[in-house]
């Protein structure tokens, strides 16, 4: 058979080539890359698939081989974790579970998108993802609520410990995208 | 059945569709259901944002929101999927693994908490569509609405299957079966079960993919002849509220289809009029219509 036949053949990295980081980052969260038998199941019942660059098979293939790619890339980052292939997937993995992975890998080693870091900010500053503004409280009054709810919303003290212990991002490396 | 629920707020809902909120708690005094506040709560926090940055983090903080409504001493009630994906997974996690628990509380108990993950964390979706179900709701309705309606589940309340359990994810009848208890008339929609395109950060940092795939959901809803769409989720109801008006602008559409929680069409059903259809971005003047009695 001629080696024509394969337009993008996968590349195998060597010993010493490859990111076992990944490997081992997937195997202490119980996911068995060599299970993956690329059938594609996930990647056929990916609603992000149809309108971005993520093909979920190809980001299992990659990060079983260890191709440290995948982290600098965005694709993994268009997943909206629906579950879809990770209840579909006939050998029981977790895709899911396996793209926050490589997502944790990517923003440990700086890849976070800017906007992404916007929202860590709020949430340290407010204690919310999505924060008050004075048109909701204005609201909230007419809607017989407290203008402010009982959240950390009023609490700048425990805020700033919860802010100060977690969710401290590694620094910008090379913004994603 | 029992008495009383620690109510999460979450973001999304008390920031931005503060009627879901007084919706929900005027359905559950109507339910006789009691509400004790979860006092210094914060986010959930987000599953797809959040847990992206640094899982084992994201744990501690939802371990915390867990950790409130344990010293409450009763369930802990979302209405929000995001919060349900990442309060329910958490807790379920902490439940069944000890050495994580262990792990997870080391750094709770520096921002001064405990958890014990013995307790429940429930949707609304479950409360009103399994607890009273169809049937018990009719005694607490005063009128049924006449709407053709697109019903959309969302995604982290039915998966993954093997933690939710809670009905079969590829064709699930509960919110069927809980909205036409309502007087609603369900439509079977092309995408039906497909994501609203919101999750897993797609929204914060790539608007214009998650605007794509609201585009197909929308589409599928339009052509079916929806009156409105009902959902179980702010971030969803978020989506497709301001997201209509971003498709409508930047892709020269014409949707305009109300969007409205669960809680808000109880709340309509079991008589209060003010459900806040004038504070969302699409149809504010649309109000719903009372069906007659048979």
């Amino acid at each position: 058979m001629s080696s024509s036949s394969f337009p993008n053949p996968v590349r195998v990295l060597r010993r010493g080539e490859r990111d076992e980081e990944i490997i081992k980052a997937l195997k202490n969260e119980g996911f068995d890359i060599n299970a993956c038998m690329q059938c594609g199941t996930c990647t056929a019942s990916c609603l992000s698939g149809r309108w971005t660059a993520l093909t979920v098979r190809k980001v299992m293939r990659k990060a079983a081989l260890g191709d440290s790619s995948v982290l600098e890339s965005s694709d993994i980052w268009m997943c909206t974790t629906c579950y879809n292939c990770y209840d579909r997937c006939p050998r029981d993995l977790k895709v899911t579970d396996a793209i926050i992975v490589l997502r944790n890998l990517a923003s440990a080693r700086g890849f976070i998108h800017k906007n992404h870091r916007k929202v860590v900010q709020i949430l340290a500053k407010t204690g919310h993802a999505v924060p008050i503004n004075d048109k909701i409280q204005q609201v909230r009054k007419e809607l017989g609520l407290p203008k402010i709810p009982p959240t950390l919303a009023k609490y700048p003290e425990e805020r700033e410990l919860l802010a100060k212990t977690l969710f401290q991002l590694a620094p910008e490396e090379g913004d994603e995208q | 059945m029992n008495t009383g629920y620690s109510f999460f707020l979450g973001c999304i809902m008390p920031n931005r569709y503060p009627a879901i909120e007084s919706a929900t708690r005027f359905v559950l005094e109507r339910l006789g259901i009691n509400v004790q506040e979860m006092e210094r709560a914060g986010c959930c926090p987000a599953p797809g944002v959040f847990r992206s940055f640094n899982k084992p983090d994201w744990m501690v903080a939802a371990a915390r929101n867990i950790a409130i409504a344990e010293a409450n001493g009763s369930p802990l009630l979302t209405v929000c999927n995001g919060c349900f994906g990442t309060l329910f997974d958490v807790n379920h996690a902490l439940k069944h693994d000890e050495e994580l628990r262990k792990k997870v509380n080391e750094k709770l108990e520096k921002l001064g908490y405990h958890v014990k993950a013995d307790g429940e964390v429930r949707h609304i979706a479950q409360v009103l569509g399994f607890d009273i179900g169809p049937s018990g709701i009719q005694q607490y309705l005063k009128r049924k609405v006449k709407l053709k309606a697109a019903i959309h589940y969302g995604c982290h309340f039915l998966r993954p299957f093997h933690l939710k359990q809670i009905d079969d994810p590829e064709d699930p009848r509960i919110l069927e079966d809980y909205f036409e208890a309502l007087g609603v008339e369900s439509l079977n929609y092309r995408g039906r079960l497909l994501c609203c395109g919101a999750g897993g950060g797609v929204k914060g940092a790539h608007a214009e993919e998650s605007m794509k795939m609201l585009l197909e959901k929308m589409e599928g809803i339009a052509e079916s002849g929806a009156e409105a769409i009902l959902d179980i989720c702010p971030f969803c109801h978020l989506q497709f509220d301001g997201g209509q008006k971003i498709l409508n602008e930047k892709y020269g559409t014409d949707f305009h289809i109300p969007v409205i929680h669960i809680s808000q069409l109880t709340a309509f059903c079991m008589g209060e009029n003010e459900i806040g259809m004038k504070y969302q971005v699409i149809a504010p003047e649309f109000r719903l219509e009372v069906r007659n009695p048979d």
